[in-house]
């Protein structure tokens, strides 16, 4: 039942536009403010995806250090350069063909968070956890939500994605087991729904609790059902039943966590009406719903995919009717490359806009942005050459106060992207030994 | 396809102990296949990096080589299909070919059909977003389609049905736990408090026992406590209250309820010493006025107990209130648009203000069905004068409900009224009743009487007569149980959840299940629900658990060998083949007598015959023809401004009607290649050219003998779908071609292969034809593009959104063309010819697309013989439709489920 208040369906004015947004710490639970009086604020961790690799030409800084030169395609950043790590150098070797033949696309946003080749196979998909579910996984116990996976682009409508690929790997990059993709919302409705929708006023506290108490033992009785089957099960079955016990366990989890949304205020979010047809807006409404997630402590773990990989959104509104994949393979067409450059600065432009609200968002005496670390990138460099060292990485936010931005940062080729990875964990105290492919932590990157 | 010379020669036969070739003639491998592979094929795939990721070079022996089922299988396509050896290689000269397929069809067993074969497993397959809807739909007869809004389903092997890859993220649990909601609140209407006034009582005003606080009111010995309740309405009310007691002696406080006296229930108040439970009876009452009594029926008084809280049984009530008349609500909030009109009380707010006559506010509302709704609005008001602002609001130019408005803006208020609407979209308006300015309050800003709207929202349908309830409302709720009693309850329960749990498990039912289930139902009736309220419990539970979810098949003991699958899971197979659904009554019928298999042609043929096999237009042909796409396509507005919303949805629509005529018209399978008639409308019909069609609905039209139409090749649909935004692929279309009809896709490109240059200099200077021809020049895209192009060009005359034409820019089109074997072709219609005339690949491609999707699992190397039995079948006779089918629901693979033991991937 999608029961909704009015008094608390509060309102965004602008969402999906570029905004301030002043008044939301007042819809900051009382656990964060006051853990931001006595202590910090939470860390929140951020993996957002561009398919299709980039313009190379005009994405990677010629200088390192502080005070660096800031290429094209990141102009938009201008106005956060001191909030933001250009890297580059750092590689996925395991989205690499490793004698696995074509299917770079696939590979690309199937390792992006794993590190892991990913099997290549329409139907038996494996690859691995992927870096914002080890997140999720301890700092889920927290929140609301362990974490939240959303994006632009639902799966593929028909047709085949990658080579002998499963599309499942070029649409999510968010792995709960390995074999089990976390499926994303692409309706901002939908997200704000599951996000602020399920209080209802009208309700009295006992209604609540009952409402609860029977949501339990329907539970209780698909448990049963669910055991009663798992005797009668082979194998492979039985890790799908694995994957309803787990569903089951995190509804519960939240029945636990006495299933209430937090309460924000007398203030008023407009509920989004559906997909919105217009790019821009579907991100930046996207955008608004990952901050306020994270404002309102809801989660602490957010994957976004701005498209899924080899995507073929064409942007007629910055005057390319072309689709993107089939730019992406530019031949050193000076036309073509023009193009990608245009596209590369138009999604900078729009993460810009994410960070903007980030930084504005007050969290006591620092930003949402400074208690962030926020990767934005994706998993191949040259959409001509499906090459998978340099990647475009960008990584935003200090991680509260534990991260020194506002510098370009060059490896030597071949470092592994995994290593930036353990980077992040440590900022909130989940410090791996390994994963991936890692070889050891990224030098000069924390304070 | 890259040939990396020189890399890694060093086979096991080569290394320096290895007997000469010619003394190891024993085995069969060694003797016939090893030289030939050698000589052909083991330069390129061999080796860390062996070309396609075929290494050919791992096998030693015959008996290590034929356990690579997978490896030949690959092999004896490329073979066949003359892929390889590649054109700028040595051929293989007839004899080779002959060692080499000779032995694999002999020798490898997956080739052999005669032997036992391994039907496969299909993992267990969840129920889809296209198969839960239906499944919902044929469960309870609504239009509800709650999977929507589920996350996409993840595609493999063309199709969105594959068992293996339809995972549960935990996402899509919380989905189906509030679809579960929504859909029980739609079949079964229940009651809503919360939708309905309620009155409060005050302690205070009871008389009998003792007052002791607004939250305590107390009976130290038997006796009644009562209150005057006046009812204008007949209807559903609701008495809520809070109670505990002192509890002493072994029994807790029981008490009793009553109307003027008379006794409505007794229970057990089991909360203690000032720690109030809430407790609710359900009243159903005629307008009136009565006595509402509450008694405390076991007085207990020990004072040797030696606990001294053990000594006196007392009862407290700590509240009362009645709620009612009920309405029986849908909790569905429906989909609002923002309020428009008035003037905006702030930027950041939504907030609309009324102060002037005619000033109206007014919102766009969507309803699924024809029905009532509560709408309700959250109003204040600044009030200036003698009354308050009333607000009216309007719908059709009729005022439906006024209010009064007293709260001020520090505290809005919720007004609710019940509204009648239609399908659809309405539209529904406010305005302030009587306008005011105080002329004696000087500031402009507070002179005047204004109404505020923050919002509203509209939830249903709500059902004011018990008459109207849907038809599953009754079903599920006709045997309501005479009283409260326990069995009573259950006896009733039983009647409605066996049979819905038959039909939602889709198999014969254990007494466990249902025992479970009325256990949730009890639950719900010692809670003091209504019965009604724990058949929606009841639905909920149902549509959660895995049974229902999960299309489960049983598994056999025997670890070596398949088995015959169940009647009952032949049934469920077959049912969400054909229909994307559930087994309906006949089919579940057959399966509980065991007949199913026996009369399994006739039923295959009724469920084709059926509205319900659209779901094979929608899914099937959807995915098959990649029709879905369709609507993801952009093209440049610049080039085709022709193109709009219904030109996409018509090309659609032929489409599908023309998939509908070959599967219920039982047509030849042949022409989904080439027929002499196609479906328009009045503006497709111009799309195409064809003349004398008016009229925005479409029929069926006989194509004139030299029309290049026909077909699915060159509709519309699939010729834009393969199209670039601003101009024809050739590549796509070849490509799609290769890939839906002949069942050989082309492998994809080698990475930094360049794309053919769409700068304006040298689109001027030559068609895309030479372009291409340029292209393919280069050998490292020649040996597919060979393949490609030529199939694409044939339909070079219709350009990029399937209109047809006879000019690119200034050039003259020319769609003729050699394909790689040495036929050659002009335009679409002797293209067309071509592949009808040696339709064998497209048979096994259709079977094999045919055969995916029936089993919900990619097909492997060992249905080989299962897909040439379903080929051949086709092949034979009249390629009906109703042949494809009956042939691979016939087939092991549909039939059988093998042991895990043998699960291949």
């Amino acid at each position: 039942m999608t029961r909704r208040a009015i008094h608390r369906r509060t309102v965004l004015k602008g969402l999906g536009t570029a905004l301030t947004l002043p008044w939301l710490e007042a819809m900051m639970p009382r656990k964060v403010l006051a853990a931001s009086a006595v202590a910090k604020p939470p860390v929140r961790l951020g993996f957002l995806y561009i398919p299709n690799g980039v313009n190379v030409d005009h994405w990677y800084p010629t200088t390192t250090g502080f005070n660096f030169d800031l290429p094209t395609s990141l102009q938009p950043l201008a106005a956060f350069k001191d909030d933001i790590n250009v890297i580059s150098g750092l590689t996925h070797d395991k989205a690499r063909s490793n004698q696995d033949g074509a299917g770079d696309h696939a590979r690309a946003a199937a390792c992006f968070l794993t590190g892991v080749q990913p099997k290549k196979s329409s139907s038996h998909i494996r690859t691995g956890v992927s870096i914002d579910q080890i997140a999720a996984e301890v700092l889920g116990n927290e929140t609301r939500f362990p974490s939240i996976e959303i994006g632009c682009e639902a799966g593929r409508l028909a047709g085949q994605c990658d080579s002998e690929y499963s599309c499942a790997y070029s649409a999510n990059i968010s792995w709960k087991s390995p074999t089990t993709p976390m499926a994303k919302e692409v309706d901002p409705r939908q997200i704000f729904d599951r996000l602020f929708g399920s209080d209802n006023p009208n309700e009295s506290r006992e209604s609540a609790a009952r409402r609860t108490m029977f949501q339990k033992s329907v539970l209780d009785f698909v448990k049963d059902d669910a055991n009663r089957l798992q005797k009668k099960l082979g194998r492979t079955d039985q890790r799908k039943l694995d994957e309803y016990f787990t569903g089951v366990r995190e509804i519960e989890r939240r029945i636990e966590l006495q299933n209430k949304p937090i309460d924000v205020g007398a203030q008023q979010l407009t509920r989004p009406t559906g997909i919105p047809r217009d790019y821009a807006e579907h991100v930046g409404l996207l955008s608004d719903l990952m901050v306020l997630a994270f404002q309102t402590d809801s989660t602490r773990v957010c994957t976004f995919m701005y498209g899924s990989e080899g995507s073929g959104r064409s942007y007629p509104f910055i005057g390319i009717p072309e689709g993107h994949h089939e730019l992406s393979h530019h031949g050193s067409d000076p036309a073509k490359l023009e193009k990608l450059a245009r596209i590369d600065q138009y999604n900078v432009t729009l993460f810009s806009q994410l960070l903007e609200k980030m930084k504005a968002a007050r969290e006591g005496e620092s930003s949402l942005l400074e208690n962030s670390v926020i990767v934005f990138g994706g998993g191949i460099n040259d959409g001509n050459r499906h090459n998978n060292e340099n990647l475009p990485i960008i990584v935003a936010g200090q991680g509260g106060n534990t991260i020194l931005t506002g510098r370009s940062l060059r490896y030597e080729y071949e470092t592994p992207l995994c290593n930036l990875y353990l980077n992040m964990l440590d900022r909130v105290d989940i410090h791996l030994p390994r994963f991936g492919d890692s070889t050891g932590r990224l030098r000069e990157f924390n304070v | 396809m890259h040939c990396v010379l020189g890399l890694l020669l060093i086979t096991p036969w080569m290394a320096g102990d290895a007997k000469p070739m010619g003394t190891v003639a024993t085995d069969p491998f060694q003797k016939q296949v090893l030289p030939v592979l050698e000589q052909y094929c083991i330069d390129c795939h061999s080796g860390d990096e062996p070309s396609a990721g075929l290494a050919l070079d791992l096998f030693t022996s015959h008996d290590e080589a034929i356990k690579a089922g997978r490896t030949w299988a690959k092999v004896y396509d490329a073979i066949e299909s003359k892929t390889m050896p590649p054109e700028d290689a040595e051929p293989l000269p007839a004899k080779d070919y002959a060692k080499v397929m000779n032995w694999i069809q002999k020798d490898v067993s997956y080739f052999n059909c005669t032997a036992e074969r391994n039907p496969g497993r299909v993992t267990m397959r969840r129920l889809n977003k296209a198969e839960y809807n239906n499944t919902i739909r044929d469960l309870f007869g609504v239009g509800l389609r709650p999977a929507d809004g589920f996350p996409a389903d993840d595609v493999g092997h063309g199709f969105d049905n594959i068992g293996e890859l339809l995972s549960m993220p935990p996402l899509l649990m919380e989905k189906y736990l509030e679809a579960a909601q929504l859909v029980s609140g739609r079949v079964v209407v229940t009651h809503e408090p919360q939708f309905s006034p309620v009155r409060p009582f005050k302690l205070k005003d009871f008389e009998g026992g003792n007052y002791n606080s607004p939250t305590s009111r107390g009976l130290y010995a038997n006796g009644v406590m009562t209150h005057s309740l006046a009812i204008n309405e007949d209807g559903e009310y609701l008495l809520r209250f809070g109670a505990w007691g002192n509890q002493a002696g072994k029994d807790p406080v029981r008490i009793e309820i009553r109307l003027d006296g008379k006794p409505v229930t007794a229970f057990d108040v089991e909360a203690v010493d000032g720690v109030p439970d809430e407790y609710r009876v359900p009243l159903q009452l005629k307008k009136g006025k009565y006595k509402l009594g509450v008694a405390f029926l076991n007085d207990h008084y020990d004072p040797q107990a030696p606990n001294p809280r053990q000594r006196d049984r007392n009862f407290y009530l700590s509240s009362a209130e009645v709620v009612g008349p009920m309405m029986r609500v849908v909790p569905n909030t429906l989909e609002v648009g923002s309020l428009q009109g008035g003037d905006r009380l702030s930027k950041q707010f939504d907030t609309r203000v009324m102060r002037k006559k005619g000033q109206k506010v007014v919102a766009s509302i969507k309803v699924p069905e024809t029905g009532y709704y509560l709408v309700r609005t959250r109003l204040a008001a600044q009030n200036v004068g003698g009354e308050p602002a009333k607000v009216d609001l309007r719908y059709a130019n009729k005022v439906i409900d006024t209010v009064s408005v007293k709260a001020d803006r520090s505290k809005f208020e919720t007004s609710q009224a019940v509204l009648r609407l239609p399908a659809g979209e309405s539209v529904i308006g406010w305005e302030l009743a009587n306008p005011y300015s105080d002329p004696k309050i000087a500031d402009w800003n507070k002179k005047q009487r204004k109404a505020y709207i923050e919002g509203f929202e509209v939830i249903g349908p709500v059902f004011t007569a018990d008459k109207d309830l849907p038809a599953s409302h009754l079903k599920l709720t006709k045997d309501q149980p005479a009283s409260r009693d326990a069995k009573e309850w259950r006896a009733s329960a039983e009647k409605v959840l066996r049979p819905l749990l038959r039909k939602a498990y889709r198999r014969p039912i254990r007494q466990e299940d249902l025992d479970r289930l009325l256990e949730l139902v009890e639950f719900g009736r010692e809670q003091g629900e209504t019965y009604d309220r724990t058949m929606q419990y009841a639905v909920q539970a149902v549509l959660v658990s895995p049974s229902f979810l999960f299309m489960v098949e049983g598994d056999t003991d025997d670890a070596n060998h398949s088995t015959e699958i169940s009647e009952h899971e032949l049934a469920v197979r077959l049912s969400y083949f054909l229909w994307s659904s559930m087994p309906d009554a006949e089919l579940s019928e057959l399966a509980d007598h065991g007949k199913l298999r026996s009369q399994l042609s006739q039923q295959v043929r009724r469920m084709l015959a059926d509205p319900k096999a659209k779901s094979l237009v929608e899914n099937f042909a959807g995915q098959w023809l990649q029709l879905r796409s369709l609507k993801a396509i952009t093209p440049d507005k610049k080039v085709f401004p022709q193109f709009d919303e219904s030109l996409r949805a018509d090309m659609k629509k032929e489409s599908e009607m023309f998939f509908t005529e070959v599967v219920q018209g039982d047509r030849d399978v042949l022409e989904f290649i080439d027929s002499d008639y196609t479906f328009v409308n009045d503006r497709l019909a111009k799309h195409y050219g064809l003349g004398g069609v008016k009229g925005s609905e479409f029929r069926r039209v006989a194509l004139p003998k030299d029309s290049p139409l026909g077909g699915v090749l060159t509709q519309a649909s699939v010729l834009t779908l393969t199209s670039n935004p601003n101009r024809t692929s050739p590549v796509k279309r070849g490509k799609w071609i290769m890939e839906q009809i002949l069942g050989t896709p082309p492998p994809p490109p080698p990475p930094a292969v360049p794309e053919l240059s769409e700068a304006k200099e040298a689109v001027e200077a030559a068609t895309l034809r030479d372009r291409l021809a340029m292209h393919r020049a280069k050998p490292e895209c020649s040996s597919c593009h060979n393949k490609m192009d030529p199939l694409g060009l044939a339909f070079e005359n219709f350009d990029a959104i399937g209109q047809w034409r006879t000019k690119e820019g200034k050039f003259k089109i020319d769609a003729s063309g050699t394909l790689p074997d040495g036929r050659s072709f002009d335009g679409p219609g002797s293209l067309k010819s071509i592949l009808k005339e040696q339709p064998k690949r497209y048979f096994r491609c259709l079977s094999e697309k045919m055969l995916t999707y029936a089993l919900g699992r990619g097909l492997e190397y060992y249905d080989r013989c299962t897909v040439d039995g379903v080929a051949e079948e086709l092949a034979s006779g009249d390629h009906r439709f109703s042949t494809l089918v009956l042939a691979v629901v016939h087939s092991d693979a549909f039939q059988r489920r093998g042991s895990e033991g043998s699960k291949g991937e």
